[in-house]
């Protein structure tokens, strides 16, 4: 049987709205991206350019149980159109994944709160199944936070993850402002001043 | 100075009357608690502090986490010694009591006093300690004069397990020494704990207790002081340059052989001498050199006795030279009475050989 090959007009909504999508590997803060549950500290060896997604001597195992939760920040504003996850073999591949956005002092009590959106995982060893997002409940991302779990293996083993989407070149960034304490108000024609009254 | 919320679970058990710590490790443990508050809530005016009593027939919630030192200073007059401590559901307690805080912000933090042997196997710690980490807790054990094998590696075992980067802390306190000094300068090293600029900061090499840690830089963590890490570092490898001239100018020209095989040893045992400042690893060191020694004689012994106790001699001058010697670069004010009155002890030893 041939193999589907993904197009503009095949019409699957893992493919839909992904050909402006770029891999936002760039724009990810490496240093800041966080793991709970692993075995190891090696989640920032998980996030690679989309290239190196099949790639296999990194993984991160989940440790007391079988599910995780990743935190990937951003350095700028994105929007994100798919998440990919690469698990490292069929025995320790999720098949549940939530999706929260822009939470700062994530722990596993994030879960008992409602996702932005929730996803059924197939096993994706060679990384060609990403899955799509509602492309509305993702456009102002600062900080995405994914809740990975298997409901059947213990424990779960994930080798890549991938955020594709468009940048917004527009970053968080401390206002530059000037408090005035005495404002200098503008010399006013007290003619063409309205007063209303507040009864 | 980070936001924090710190669940301190104190050991009230009937071991915390023992005296061991002076006066007793119950006071131990509330002069650490005044440590703690200045530390955390002293640094961070949204920080909070909360109590458990980890002793007794009933685990008990005494204070959640508040940002108010009275409160908190005034629940000591509420407590009694009674029962033995239950880590486990004293560390779950706490655990749940900072899911319940009201500051979501504040990272969450457990500080365990532990002063009785604790009752749990390794197993239920390491499932314990997994769960701990996985929800971002740091952990700081702090063991209060209970030194025995099983019990320190017990603690040992969890901590390794528990601990996620380097907020987490372990301080082990043995009987005879100031809790509170040691607590302070583990403190004060981190960079998550920095002390008031009010309180005296001792520049201390670490104790036996937190092993170790760099030795070649005599005790300073070179990611927090570089500059005194360096100087450290090139005056203890002088101070080895030294020793070596020295012990090449003393023997005679037959036993240059010999030396020459017990040099690199000595400087081996006189790098590791310098760093460790107490005298019973002294007086191991030395009857290590003596097996040593006498190991490595080939040649007829009774020309070298004597040279080899000369030498011995000298090797424990040089010893006690080399305490003088970091004691003076690094200002240290610990002198206990006791240790003076050992070092006083073993310098007559010596000098009857």
């Amino acid at each position: 049987m041939q193999q589907h090959q993904h197009g503009p007009n095949c019409g699957c909504a893992e493919y839909m709205f992904n050909e402006d999508a770029d891999d936002l590997y760039g724009q990810i803060e490496i240093d800041k991206v966080d793991c709970l549950n692993e075995t190891a500290q090696n989640v920032k060896q998980i996030i690679r350019p989309e290239i190196e997604k099949t790639k296999k001597n990194h993984f991160v195992q989940s440790d007391l149980d079988s599910e995780i939760i990743v935190i990937i920040p951003f350095n700028e504003t994105v929007r994100i159109r798919q998440i990919n996850v690469v698990s490292l073999n069929e025995e320790s591949a999720p098949n549940l994944m939530k999706a929260y956005i822009n939470i700062s002092n994530v722990d596993f009590g994030l879960i008992e709160t409602p996702c932005v959106e929730q996803f059924v995982l197939s096993p994706n060893l060679d990384g060609q199944f990403g899955n799509a997002v509602k492309v509305s409940k993702f456009e102002n991302v600062n900080n995405l936070i994914l809740y990975i779990k298997s409901t059947v293996n213990d424990p779960i083993r994930i080798s890549y993850i991938g955020v594709k989407g468009i940048r917004t070149f527009q970053s968080k960034q401390l206002a530059n402002t000037i408090y005035e304490l005495n404002p200098l108000a503008k010399q006013v024609d007290p003619d063409k001043v309205v007063f209303d009254s507040v009864c | 100075m980070p936001l924090e919320a710190a669940v301190v679970v104190l050991d009230n058990s009937e071991f915390s009357r023992n005296g061991d710590l002076e006066p007793s490790r119950w006071n131990a443990q509330q002069e650490a608690i005044e440590l703690y508050i200045n530390v955390v809530i002293d640094s961070n005016m949204e920080s909070g502090m909360g109590l458990i009593l980890g002793g007794g027939k009933q685990v008990r919630l005494l204070m959640t986490p508040t940002n108010d030192r009275d409160q908190i200073q005034g629940q000591f007059h509420k407590t009694r010694l009674e029962g033995n401590l239950q880590f486990s559901v004293a560390l779950q307690q706490a655990s749940l009591a900072l899911k319940h805080r009201i500051n979501k912000q504040q990272h969450q933090r457990i500080v365990v006093f532990v002063a009785s042997p604790i009752e749990e196997e390794v197993d239920t710690l390491v499932n314990l300690a997994k769960r701990l980490k996985k929800n971002n807790i740091a952990i700081d054990l702090i063991n209060f004069g209970e030194q025995n094998e099983d019990h320190l590696k017990k603690l040992e075992i969890f901590f390794e397990n528990v601990k996620k980067g380097s907020t987490s802390k372990f301080i082990n306190i043995y009987p005879g020494m100031s809790a509170t000094e040691k607590l302070f300068s583990s403190l004060g090293n981190s960079s998550d704990f920095q002390a008031e600029p009010g309180q005296q900061q001792q520049e201390q090499v670490p104790q036996q207790g937190t092993g170790v840690q760099f030795s070649e830089y005599g005790g300073i963590d070179p990611n927090i002081d570089p500059e005194m890490a360096m100087i450290m570092k090139m005056s203890l490898e002088e101070e080895a340059q030294r020793q070596q001239q020295q012990l090449a100018q003393q023997l005679q020209q037959p036993q240059q052989q010999q030396q020459q095989q017990l040099q690199p040893q000595q400087q081996q045992l006189i790098q590791e001498e310098k760093v460790e400042n107490t005298i019973e690893e002294d007086n191991d060191e030395l009857f290590e050199q003596a097996r040593l020694l006498s190991m490595h004689i080939e040649q007829p012994q009774q020309q070298n006795q004597p040279a080899q106790e000369q030498q011995k001699q000298d090797t424990q001058k040089q010893l006690f030279q080399d305490q003088n010697f970091l004691e003076e670069l690094l200002d240290d004010v610990n002198k206990d009475e006791e240790q003076e009155s050992l070092l006083k002890k073993d310098d007559d030893k010596s000098k009857k050989d």
